[in-house]
């Protein structure tokens, strides 16, 4: 019996039990099949620490382990919630229902609680086996009941969270099909249509830098199980967050069903209100995805660009209208789109204008404090944040803080230069990012070859807070060296490790020597590798240095040393080397045998060996593939290398690439 | 009981009714006539607590409907479109409104159980659409209500049965003195059950009237004379309808009874009969005058 007053009706909950009570129940089966009936099944490798580790993650939600009973959080919820609130979709179901002696909170609130019912009893079952297999098996050996009851609560979180997102859901749409796709569309939404508007800016304004979003500490739960989250973040405030927010969901569910007219069965959207906001919604996205397509696949021109927003919003606008009026017959409603064109005609116009000066805008180099100049903003980020000249020196992440008046000037010249010129899609991609003397940041990306600059950028590459930001060793005590390790990547040979004081002072002093007298060519040449020294500090630190050839000082010390021979590969150790051109797979698959010449011509081998010139596209026919046959201190060994055929090779070696045509 | 006031409501740009006001005695039986679309079940949705009126109030009782337990309690709904649970048999049903009405009566349920003679261990979903309705008046009329609110509630119902959920009704009228409204697109069903008739159309209410004041308030008479008739006959009453045939004068006339025969007699007449109306003929001739194609309205 229900009186005034009572917030649950027992007959409409147990209704609703007896009703779907087989969800709750496959839910269960499930949990029960995935958990712990596969925990005893599983050989137990005792002695395999990471089978056990494994075994241990399915009790982890984010641990990639769990990928079953994820997708069953992100859907038996939903599944359910439909199913519960089915009757506000359907006409007859919605009138006999609200004919009853009940008000409608009563109906929501006993139709929730089953759900929420239906959704905790399996993973409380579950809980409870897994805590009594836990007490009496050998399972105690990979997990704790902490485990167990972690497993427990956030299973019951997730399930709890995404349940009322789907109640939520759909108090404001009378269609059930609309009501689970609504709930995963609400999911995705935020950080969708961020990923869309960048993406879209990203082409349409030159220079425009996206923020990255990096890992959110509060998601759509199917963004946080879908997605891989860093499980660390869930501590108990997030969780408190997490419950309060489903307890939101729920409460603000229960206002909008008082408000919700009963007529509202059968509407894609149930208020007149939020029909607007739907249609205008579906053909923004719908715009912005054609957009950002069409812009990925066609390389961003503003034109095709253009295009895609048409097609995309036309589509996105008849669909939601055909979605709306339940009827193909929408042409009548084009004023409607005419209205969005016209706004977004507006919107595109001033970006094309540069409305907000935000492409023209350069700033007066004497404003500047100092300016980021590399290809990460992430790194940008995380040094700007972290603020620390230690941190920043400590490691080269490929890009450099200058602070030198000169060297902001030239980035500024550069700017401008970029400005003048704008290209788009070609080259390396290079982010400026300006601190201001006012606290300030300017950011912007764009992408051009660096050698085009070269008058420009030679100060800034060769400057010393460049080199000092790249090679750390140019401001690094040598006392502060532990040890360094020289070896050579193209041979099987030991590497030579300096540990004697006076070694490690000399080495680190003519490396110093032969890096600030690195040139712009040289720094953005193409980086081949062949000899490295790695200098370890007293910390452990390990710094990686490519051993180029033109470090005269170095190579010059090692050989003095005696090192070089025991390190670098020599060319008489070569036996011969191997010319091919690369075939392409397809027709390697299809049986074509790629021609093979062998050189053992000494002197060509050596000119094989050390041959470098311009790094073109690669085209095909351009590159040969050199193997190099040898042997060694170490053992045999083989070494491959690219060569190309327009660097200035020999009158001999050319004959024999003419043998391979 | 059941009173509704300058009731409003639209659907999108439709609008479903418009200033519907209508008056339900205690004990009285309300037929609700029109045609499809009219608005019956939207007006009734509204007395079930349902719909949320735009404008207007809706009371059952002195007290409104809407998101009130308490005076729903008193109320069954039998709509056109029935809905049952799914898995539901009779008797579970049966307990699930037990649950929900105030003053359900099991024993009401056991003694009618004899009159339906349906399986009460059957799903409801599995009968038929007639034998639905017959559980929805076995249902419905086990809870007692002190008012029923019966949309199209006969239809799909063998004459038979039609017959006996008809005097079950009145009988719970006559002695617990329920309220009852129905609804019909057929004025000739509700004609020997309802005493008051409210024909609704595009939304508005007509014509609301008591049946037994308005059957003995128009009339139906046939006179002939042996010459012509008097052209000033009748003058001073509301003719409605008058016909020629041959030397037959049908007239259809408003007013009292008796007076009207006294004076047709004083034109001595040949022939002077007083017809049977039915509440069809009533309704076409009191529209017609107010210019309204009732033909079309009432089928």
């Amino acid at each position: 019996m229900t009186f005034k007053g009572s917030l649950f009706s027992k007959g409409v909950m147990a209704g609703a039990l007896k009703r779907f009570w087989w969800v709750g129940a496959l839910y269960g089966i499930a949990l029960l099949l995935i958990l712990p009936f596969d925990h005893m099944m599983r050989e137990l490798p005792l002695a395999n620490k990471w089978a056990g580790e494994m075994l241990r993650n399915t009790l982890d939600l984010f641990s990639g382990a769990a990928g079953l009973q994820v997708l069953l959080l992100c859907t038996v919820p939903v599944i359910l919630a439909v199913l519960l609130f089915q009757y506000l979709h359907n006409g007859r179901a919605t009138a006999v229902l609200h004919s009853l002696p009940l008000d409608r909170k009563t109906l929501f609130l006993s139709h929730t609680a089953a759900g929420l019912v239906l959704l905790l009893m399996p993973v409380l079952v579950t809980g409870l086996v897994l805590l009594a297999l836990n007490a009496t098996t050998l399972l105690k050996l990979y997990y704790t009941p902490v485990d167990i009851l972690r497993w427990i609560g956030m299973s019951a979180l997730f399930d709890t969270l995404t349940f009322s997102i789907a109640v939520f859901v759909g108090m404001f749409t009378g269609n059930a099909v609309a009501q689970i796709i609504f709930t995963y569309i609400l999911q995705v939404l935020p950080v969708g249509l961020y990923m869309l508007l960048t993406e879209n800016l990203r082409y349409l304004v030159y220079g425009y830098v996206v923020n990255p979003t990096g890992n959110l500490r509060y998601n759509f739960p199917l963004m946080l199980l879908a997605g891989g989250t860093d499980r660390d973040l869930f501590t108990a405030g997030t969780v408190a967050v997490y419950l309060l927010v489903a307890v939101l969901f729920l409460v603000v569910a229960d206002f909008v069903y008082r408000m919700r007219p009963a007529e509202a069965a059968g509407e894609v959207i149930a208020f007149p209100v939020l029909r607007p906001v739907f249609k205008y919604g579906v053909t923004a996205c719908a715009m912005l995805l054609a957009g950002g397509y069409f812009a990925a696949v066609y390389r961003g021109v503003f034109s095709v660009i253009a295009l895609g927003y048409v097609l995309g919003s036309l589509l996105g606008y008849l669909t939601a209208e055909a979605l709306l009026q339940k009827s193909l017959k929408i042409w009548s409603s084009y004023r409607g789109y005419l209205g969005y064109a016209a706004v977004v005609a507006v919107l595109l116009l001033g970006i094309a204008t540069d409305v907000t000066g935000y492409v023209h805008r350069v700033p007066d180099p004497a404003k500047v404090k100092e300016v980021y100049y590399g290809p990460y903003i992430n790194y940008w980020m995380r040094d700007e944040k972290t603020w620390s000249t230690a941190v920043r020196d400590a490691e080269y992440r490929g890009g450099c803080f200058f602070e030198d008046r000169n060297t902001i000037e030239k980035i500024v010249l550069l700017h401008r230069q970029l400005l003048k010129a704008p290209r788009r899609g070609e080259g390396t991609e290079r982010y400026i990012v300006y601190t201001l003397e006012n606290g300030t940041y300017l950011a912007r990306r764009y992408s051009f070859d660096e050698r085009d600059y070269a008058s420009l950028l030679k100060p800034v590459y060769e400057s010393r807070e460049y080199k000092r930001a790249r090679f750390p060793v140019v401001i690094q005590y040598p006392e502060e060296i532990k040890l360094i390790e020289i070896g050579d990547l193209r041979t099987p040979k030991r590497q030579v490790i300096l540990a004697n004081r006076e070694e490690i002072g000399e080495f680190a002093a003519l490396l110093r020597r032969d890096v600030l007298d690195l040139t712009f060519e040289e720094l953005t040449a193409g980086p081949e590798e062949n000899m490295y020294a790695d200098i370890v500090d007293a910390a452990g630190n390990s710094v990686h240095y490519n051993l180029r050839p033109g470090y005269g000082s170095v190579i010059g010390w090692l050989k003095e040393k005696g090192y070089y021979e025991q390190i670098a590969l020599l060319p008489e150790e070569i036996e011969y080397a191997v010319l091919e051109y690369l075939v392409p797979s397809k027709a390697y698959n299809a049986g074509a045998v790629p021609e093979r010449i062998e050189i053992r011509d000494r002197r060509l081998i050596e000119e094989l060996l050390n041959i470098s010139g311009p790094e073109g596209k690669t085209g095909m026919g351009e590159t040969v593939d050199v193997t190099f046959y040898g042997k060694a201190a170490g053992g045999n060994f083989q070494y491959h290398r690219s060569i190309r055929r327009d660097w200035p090779l020999s009158e001999g070696l050319r004959e024999y690439l003419e043998r391979l045509d | 009981m059941i009173e509704v006031r300058k009731l409003s409501k639209s659907f999108g740009k439709i609008k479903a009714l418009d200033k519907v006001s209508i008056n339900v005695g205690k004990g009285s039986i309300y037929g609700l006539v029109g045609p499809n679309g009219a608005g019956k079940t939207t007006l009734i949705k509204h007395l079930a607590g349902v719909y949320r009126q735009d404008a207007g109030t809706v009371t059952v009782d002195g007290r409104p409907v809407y998101e009130n337990p308490e005076v729903k309690a008193l109320l069954v709904y039998i709509p056109d479109e029935l809905y049952f649970f799914s898995q539901y048999s009779v008797e579970e049903t049966a307990r699930f409104y037990a649950g929900l009405y105030p003053h359900w009566s099991w024993e009401r349920y056991r003694l009618l159980k004899q009159v339906f003679s349906i399986d009460p261990g059957r799903r409801v979903t599995r009968l038929s659409r007639g034998m639905q309705k017959q559980v929805a008046f076995w249902l419905g009329i086990c809870a007692m209500p002190r008012v029923m609110l019966l949309d199209e509630p006969v239809d799909g119902l063998d004459p038979v049965m039609r017959k006996q959920v008809w005097s079950l009704l009145l009988q719970d009228v006559a002695e617990r003195k329920t309220t009852v409204l129905v609804s019909s697109h057929n004025l000739r069903e509700l004609e020997d059950v309802c005493d008051h008739v409210g024909i609704l159309h595009q939304g508005t209410i007509l014509v609301e009237r008591d049946l037994d004041e308005l059957k003995t308030d128009i009339h139906k008479i046939q006179v002939a004379f042996a010459g012509t008739a008097p052209p000033d006959l009748l003058r001073e009453e509301t003719v409605l309808h008058r016909e020629q045939n041959g030397s037959v004068l049908q007239l259809i006339v408003k007013g009292d009874r008796e007076r009207l025969l006294s004076e047709l007699r004083r034109a001595e007449p040949v022939l002077l009969d007083i017809l049977p109306l039915t509440l069809e003929e009533v309704f076409i001739y009191e529209l017609g005058g107010i210019g309204y194609d009732v033909q079309r309205v009432l089928i």
